[in-house]
């Protein structure tokens, strides 16, 4: 039955459509969220106001807005709603996820989550909290009117679409692998993302209380928060540390399995220790759920509980080296291409290590005393998401695109794209950490002279980001309107065995061999995986 | 047709699905399978007895039907719907390459090596024409096509 356009794109069951509907949403959501970007720095281009009239408190309605959109409707919609929808059935051989129409219930709890983000970023001052959204700053006594709830209400509307997203992802992996696949054989973004559900089912529901109580202090006159009442703010910290350490890790996860299908397939070698690199991403897993005060060092923490968490945070290195050690011994000795998705591929892992290093500093809670909210923590967490996540998602972009649209890319745009993006968030976030170092608070938009020239720097940065962003913009476009047909052209993905023109009769992935577009069902009859008799 | 449908509903069940009508009536006095052996047929020998009064039901307890069936082989050690590997004919070689079941003519095989941990799984499109074969392992494999002839392009 031929569907006609609207209820096609509306009532969707098909996780290919759905991953569509996810990857439009996120490159609107990551338009909206980098204008709010550069509007920042912008203002803190030079000293005194540039653009926001000395209105700080609009500053940090756009950090907010920023931040909730890049994470939430941005990041996650990408990695997990587009990515993980498209090619978590395609690399387990099933024909679609398990429950189908909780999948397009899913995406739809997110449209309005963007739309009461925005509402809430235009009305009256503004949410000026930040993402963190901290009482009692965020109580009525500080932020009154209905701008705090509605960002509030954005943060349920996206639990309730990552939670569904999160169940059906498991129920996926764990009953609907094909014949002969077990646990151990799924591929490594297949695990992550497996990594990456239970996260999210197990530390959303945290938030959701956190957010509510909030909500509840706000509106119906409870003191969960209120130290006048008996409550304590410190409690709505550690209920939201506690989903927010996971959760940076829910936007790494995903990218960290890309990354492991781009290195081998580019390197044309196996992933080195595969194995290790699944128990790395879960002990990784377990030690985000223990490690959630390292966010709070500076609230008067007892002595013993700093050195814990500096102990646990410490030992986060340990998988993470393993991750990136492996991705290096894949690399070595490999016949090693630089395709796009290639570069994208190195460049995380260069500048993830970096952002991995300083993360190292900010886990002492004794360096933390003076690194606390200053711009070294801003520059730490762009290094590790806007070029950890950003590039393994634009990487995957590059690496899965032409299997998701049939079209091959334009490799100078895409290429322009990667250096303008490489070179932008460099140039944006490594002056971060001197002024950091030097004492500059992150949420000032104002700033004494002497830290005038690294900031100039960094907001030439954030310009160049735009052009990169255009850049992609057209790389997307010129895909999508000239791409050449994939089915009559030599692959730009290559197999690490063989020729390109083999591709569709061999490889060592199954997503890379289907026909491009995939079709509807994926597979007329289920691939099996065996070990002969 | 119509007439007669609308007949039954009213005469028997008002609201009930002309679906539900059609159903073949299930045998019922087959007695509970416990073995596999036992297995009369998709009749009432794969439902169930149902849990004792006042205990919770485990799932042995409650499967019907192909669950059932399936569950029963699992006790035995038997993979009864052949999900593990489902080839039976051929020892690999490009002499007397593994015969690939397949209902549409080709099918998509991952290869793992003789002992499964070979290597890491491979894929192959494997076709009924000519023989298709693990860059790994060596292992050949050639598609049988299993279908209704008439609905064969070969």
């Amino acid at each position: 039955m031929k569907l006609n356009y609207v209820t096609r794109w509306t009532f969707s069951t098909s996780h290919k459509d759905m991953a569509m509907l996810y990857l439009m949403f996120g490159m609107v959501s990551a338009m909206v969220a980098t204008g709010m970007s550069v509007l920042m720095r912008m203002e803190l281009a030079n000293g005194n106001s540039q653009f926001f009239y000395n209105n700080h408190q609009a500053f940090n309605v756009m950090v907010t807005g920023h931040a909730m959109a890049m994470m939430f409707l941005f990041v996650m919609p990408v990695l997990m709603g587009a990515f993980g929808n498209f090619f978590v059935p395609m690399l387990m051989g099933a024909v679609d996820m398990a429950f189908a129409r909780l999948n397009n219930m899913s995406f739809w709890c997110l449209p309005p989550a963007l739309v009461c983000v925005m509402v809430s970023v235009f009305m009256e001052s503004g949410p000026g909290t930040g993402w963190t959204v901290y009482p009692p700053l965020s109580s009525m006594g500080s932020h009154s009117g209905p701008s705090v709830d509605l960002a509030m209400f954005a943060l349920h509307l996206t639990t309730m679409s990552s939670l569904l997203g999160a169940m059906n992802f498991m129920v996926t992996m764990l009953n609907m692998r094909t014949m002969g696949m077990h646990m151990m054989n799924m591929p490594l973004f297949v695990w992550a993302m497996f990594f990456t559900a239970m996260l999210l089912l197990l530390s959303l529901p945290v938030l959701t209380a956190g957010v509510t109580l909030l909500l509840l202090d706000r509106n119906f006159n409870t003191g969960f928060y209120e130290v006048g009442a008996g409550g304590d703010p410190m409690l709505y910290e550690h209920l939201f540390w506690f989903f927010g350490h996971p959760e940076v890790y829910m936007l790494m996860m995903p990218g960290f399995g890309m990354m492991s299908h781009m290195v081998s397939t580019y390197s044309k070698k196996p992933m080195f220790g595969e194995v290790g690199m699944l128990y790395a991403m879960g002990s990784m897993g377990l030690l985000g759920f223990l490690v959630w005060s390292h966010h709070m060092y500076m609230v008067g923490l007892d002595m013993d509980s700093r050195a814990y968490f500096t102990s646990a945070t410490m030992m986060m290195a340990v998988p993470t080296g393993m991750k990136m050690f492996s991705w290096l011994a894949t690399l070595y000795g490999g016949e090693m291409r630089l395709g796009v998705p290639m570069l994208f591929a190195l460049g995380f892992l260069f500048l993830f290590t970096m952002g991995g290093l300083t993360g190292v500093m900010l886990s002492n809670a004794s360096m933390d005393v003076a690194f606390h909210d200053t711009y070294y923590v801003v520059g730490h967490f762009h290094y590790v998401l806007s070029m950890g996540a950003l590039f393994s998602l634009m990487g995957a972009y590059y690496y899965w695109g032409p299997a998701m649209f049939g079209l091959n890319y334009n490799k100078v745009w895409a290429e322009m794209h990667f250096w303008l993006l490489f070179m932008s968030v460099n140039m944006m976030f490594l002056p971060m950490h001197f002024l950091g170092l030097n004492g500059q608070p992150r949420r000032m938009p104002d700033y004494p002279d002497a830290f005038m020239g690294w900031n100039y720097i960094s907001s030439m940065g954030s310009a160049m980001s735009m052009m990169s962003v255009l850049a992609g913009l057209k790389s997307v476009l010129v895909q999508l309107e000239n791409g050449t047909n994939e089915e009559f052209d030599t692959q730009v993905t290559p197999d690490f065995l063989e020729a390109n023109l083999t591709r569709s009769n061999r490889d060592h992935a199954l997503e890379l061999m289907l026909s491009r577009p995939a079709e509807f069902h994926t597979f007329r009859e289920l691939p099996m995986l065996v070990t002969p008799r | 047709m119509f007439s007669r449908i609308l007949k039954q509903t009213v005469s028997k069940r008002t609201l009930t699905s002309s679906s539900r009508l059609f159903q073949a009536p299930t045998k019922v006095n087959s007695p509970t399978a416990t073995k596999l052996a036992e297995v009369t047929g998709p009749d009432s020998s794969l439902i169930g007895p149902g849990a004792q009064p006042g205990t919770i039901p485990s799932n042995l307890d409650q499967a019907t039907g192909l669950e059932r069936f399936e569950m029963l082989g699992k006790m035995e050690g038997v993979d009864v719907f052949d999900m593990e590997n489902p080839i039976f004919e051929g020892s690999g070689t490009m002499q007397d390459p593994y015969l690939v079941p397949t209902y549409v003519g080709y099918r998509y095989v991952g290869c793992m090596g003789k002992k499964g941990e070979e290597h890491r799984p491979y894929w192959l499109k494997v076709t009924c024409d000519e023989p298709a074969r693990c860059w790994h392992s060596g292992v050949v494999f050639l598609g049988k096509y299993v279908g209704a002839p008439e609905h064969s392009h070969h």
